[in-house]
């Protein structure tokens, strides 16, 4: 077992390695750099050669290379070439917003997904279920972007029932907090509304037509307790499985939300730095991103191998 | 509950205007009929919002829909014109400009003194004025402020300073400024961020980091910057004329979509929103409860075509071998296949204006001359096509950001040019790609680029299209258009200058390395509550002295 998460934990060192590699130079084959990002169109060769200077882009790409990969050891990210500021500093106020935003919207896709599968199955061939099939349509065809400008229209600006953009921190009020990211919350959970109600109705409809149901049923047992207890418990393992395959498409729906409703989080900063160039901090994110998505998978990979112990290192056992 | 269905119906038919808005974005041209009315309402430039006799309180925070997030605040090593938004609050300059864009004395107490031969400038500035951090503004914090933009490594001020070759303080409140040579741009460039004057002690105890904590003269004072997010100023209570400031706070928020500033500005989150699209302009001018300002941009935006950028912008010039770019004739068919007119009502509501040369008929600057348009004639474009021996349709690819707005732009010229003979092929990327593609002369046919616009013409005109210069993106050179706006820059005389700007506009439309478009407005949306809000020509919002009405 031991030497199964050494050798995992090997692997993805190396992973690792070779993705900032990647990411690195990724970022520099990208059309333009920083320098003139940032110049816009008062580039002119004097200014462009200074601030490249200034960024120490100008040096041999391998010791920037070395430079990044030494920084971060260190546990310091550098500054943004954009604006100047630690982007340690913009992790720590971003990494929150976009944390806070996914678990509300995982809670409100959690609890709406599942209350409208269970409706559409108890209702199955009647109108609330056709209502839900409708939603379920709905959510999994409007893109974010549109589903937001249209939320925005008409709940913040004809309605004027909240506001338009804006973070304030839960540390600094939660009922302010909750209240200016309810509705991003809301559109960014659609999707997986949808995807879970649709999932939730088969997977019920499953579970009631099950034996031990009818079995419920013949021992009289109150068709309450039989809903609760035995059909939505048992049918709850698809909405886990969907809430783990969508976390990845949860972070990029984050990217759109977060820029129409102007939230300072991850996924903005990860749009605005790849358009001004901001090499140091593309980098970091996408090395997060990675970081996360090696250490998930490392994770998983040994948990499954714990649960079942005929996965292992090639021919050990 | 009538009322709350009323609201509902509101709310759908507004909703239904965003369809709407997203399906129309295809067919820009074809919307012709609601667009005339704009143009008729929008023909006068709006640039302020007095207070006048209004009453006003006192207090409050002003919040602020700012397009995009500007750099360093840092007057020195700024490359982003948006700084200058925040620097209007936070960092005043020697010189202003006004609402007819002449240069008027901020922090100099008068107009400079220009010796007979243009090479010394001398001007006093004000007495009794602090910095924020009540240190004294005289003559040495000037000197200090010139000399780090003249020498800072990364100063992003040098090229536009010209050839001065000594600034001194001739006395406590006087400054003295050499040149080598004669440079009439530069009082106006002591009206932009050149003319932002530090604080010397912050530059002592900062150095290059002056942007983490910068201190100027101004009404406000920034407090608190959360990079792509906001940044918050708080009135300086060392300001020479804090009595006349009155919000407590400015709070910019970046909000980067055009759309969602304006959405934000009618829900009244924000109560200025810059930058508005012609399309969110015309629905804030029918809100009742909004104001729009819309004044005329000393830039200009147009197509630029490859003459002989083929090694990038800096290295010695080389001919591309394509009809167009050979042969001045098949430019000018595509000039003359322009209807500019038609193009600004159909793609912009008519907010914008056609535009033919560097000056903006607004500016003192403008001419006779400066102001011909080569008239619109697809006739003639197909038979100077003709002369020109190529066979028609002539092909021409033009690169172009890739922007809802810019590509509806670019589908209207098309299908404009397409009876003068031409057959236009659209490549949208995205800007800094573009941006970096005419710098290296990998842009192919030709490009649409512009260029925000300087007070002074020479600003709008030199860099582009003397030969070598630095973002002469056509490779175009031109020895007449050289030696007259050498001449122009070494000369005072506003009548001579003008004359020799309107000779090399004219040379230009006959060579045509750039094919002039439009001119935008700089269209804000403020909420009435609030006055004293103005734009000028340089496109800067300037709310130092604004203030909430009392109700």
């Amino acid at each position: 077992m031991l030497k199964y998460m050494v050798t995992r934990l090997w692997q993805s060192a190396i992973a690792i390695v070779v993705s900032s590699i990647l990411v690195f130079l990724v970022a520099r084959m990208l059309p333009g750099d920083p320098a003139l990002a940032l110049a816009g169109e008062e580039a002119t060769p004097e200014r462009l050669a200074a601030a490249r200077a200034q960024m120490g882009l100008d040096q041999p790409l391998w010791i920037q290379y070395v430079r990044f990969i030494g920084r971060c050891l260190h546990g310091n990210f550098g500054v943004s070439l954009r604006t100047g500021s630690s982007v340690n500093g913009m992790l720590a106020t971003t990494i929150p917003v976009t944390l806070e935003l996914s678990f509300m919207a995982i809670v409100l896709a959690v609890v709406f997904g599942i209350l409208l599968g269970v409706i559409a199955q108890r209702y199955d061939a009647h109108w609330p279920s056709w209502i839900v099939d409708g939603i379920s349509v709905a959510g999994l065809s409007i893109p974010n972007f549109w589903l937001g400008m249209l939320a925005i229209q008409v709940l913040c600006v004809s309605l004027r029932l909240f506001p338009a953009s804006g973070y304030v921190s839960p540390f600094v009020n939660v009922g302010q907090s909750i209240y200016h990211l309810i509705l991003p919350a809301s559109v960014l959970a659609f999707q997986l509304v949808a995807a879970i109600a649709r999932q939730m109705k088969t997977s019920m409809k499953k579970t009631m037509a099950s034996d031990y149901i009818t079995t419920a049923r013949a021992k009289s047992i109150s068709p309450a307790r039989i809903l609760f207890s035995y059909g939505i418990r048992n049918s709850l393992g698809v909405v886990v499985t969907i809430v783990g395959l969508q976390l990845g498409s949860l972070l990029a729906g984050a990217v759109v939300t977060e820029s129409i409703f102007g939230l300072p989080g991850f996924g903005k900063m990860i749009l605005d730095s790849v358009f001004s160039r901001d090499y140091p901090v593309i980098q970091i994110v996408v090395l997060i991103i990675t970081v996360a998505y090696i250490l998930i998978n490392f994770v998983v990979d040994v948990l499954y191998s714990y649960l079942d112990p005929r996965i292992a290192v090639g021919g050990q056992q | 509950m009538q009322k709350s269905a009323i609201k509902i119906l509101t709310a759908v038919a507004a909703a239904s205007m965003v369809l709407g808005f997203s399906a129309g974005c295809g067919s820009a041209v074809q919307n012709n009929a609601t667009n005339s009315d704009a143009q008729k309402s929008v023909s006068k430039e709006v640039t302020g919002i007095a207070i006048g006799n209004q009453k006003i309180k006192n207090g409050g925070t002003l919040t602020i829909g700012l397009s995009s997030d500007p750099d360093k605040l840092d007057p020195t090593l700024s490359s982003s014109l948006y700084s200058r938004y925040v620097f209007q609050n936070t960092c005043e300059k020697l010189y202003d400009i006004n609402s007819k864009d002449e240069t008027v004395p901020l922090l100099a107490s008068g107009k400079p003194k220009i010796s007979s031969d243009g090479l010394t400038y001398s001007f006093n500035v004000r007495k009794g004025v602090k910095f924020g951090d009540g240190t004294a503004f005289n003559a040495a914090a000037v000197v200090k402020t010139l000399e780090r933009d003249l020498t800072n490594k990364a100063s992003a001020r040098k090229t536009e300073l010209g050839p001065i070759t000594k600034v001194s303080a001739t006395g406590e409140y006087s400054v003295q400024i050499d040149l080598s040579k004669p440079y009439a741009p530069l009082t106006a460039v002591l009206a932009d961020r050149a003319g932002m004057i530090m604080s010397p002690k912050a530059l002592d105890s900062l150095g290059d980091n002056f942007a983490s904590a910068p201190v100027c003269v101004g009404a406000y004072k920034v407090v608190q910057r959360v990079p792509s997010t906001s940044i918050t100023l708080e009135k300086d209570p060392n300001y020479y004329d804090a009595k006349d400031v009155h919000f407590d706070k400015i709070e910019y928020k970046i909000i980067t979509d055009a759309s969602i500033r304006a959405q934000n500005l009618k829900s009244g989150d924000i109560q200025v929103a810059d930058s508005l699209t012609p399309q969110d302009a015309s629905s804030v001018k029918g809100n009742s409860a909004l104001s729009l300002m819309s004044v005329l941009s000393l830039g200009n935006q147009g197509i630029y075509i490859n003459l002989a950028n083929a090694k990038g912008v800096g290295q010695p010039t080389q001919q591309i071998d394509s009809p167009i770019a050979k042969n001045a004739k098949i430019r000018e068919a595509l000039d003359m296949s322009i209807n500019r007119t038609q193009l600004v009502n159909s793609v912009f509501g008519g907010m914008y204006e056609s535009a033919c040369s560097f000056i903006s008929p607004e500016s003192p600057y403008a001419s006779k001359a400066s102001n011909t348009c080569v008239k619109y004639d697809p006739a003639k474009a197909k038979k100077l096509l003709k002369e020109a021996g190529v066979t028609t349709p002539y092909k021409i690819k033009v690169q172009v950001t890739n922007t809802s707005l810019n590509e509806q732009l670019m589908q209207a010229i098309q299908s404009q040019v397409k009876a003068g003979g031409f057959d236009l092929e659209i490549d949208p990327v995205e800007y800094t790609t573009l941006l970096s593609n005419v710098d290296q002369g990998t842009y192919g046919d030709a490009a649409q680029l512009g260029w925000s616009g300087r007070i002074d013409p020479d600003g709008n005109v030199t860099s582009f299209f003397k030969t070598g210069a630095a973002m002469n993106y056509a490779g175009y050179s031109n020895k007449t258009v050289d030696s007259l706006l050498t001449e122009a820059a070494s000369t005072n005389d506003l009548t001579k200058r003008s004359k020799l700007y309107g000779e090399a506009s004219q040379q230009l439309r006959e060579d045509d390395p750039y094919i002039y478009l439009y001119r935008m407005r700089y269209l804000t949306g403020v909420s009435k509550k609030i006055a004293g809000v103005y734009v000028y020509g340089d496109g800067v919002l300037r709310v130092s002295h604004a203030a909430f009405l009392a109700k």
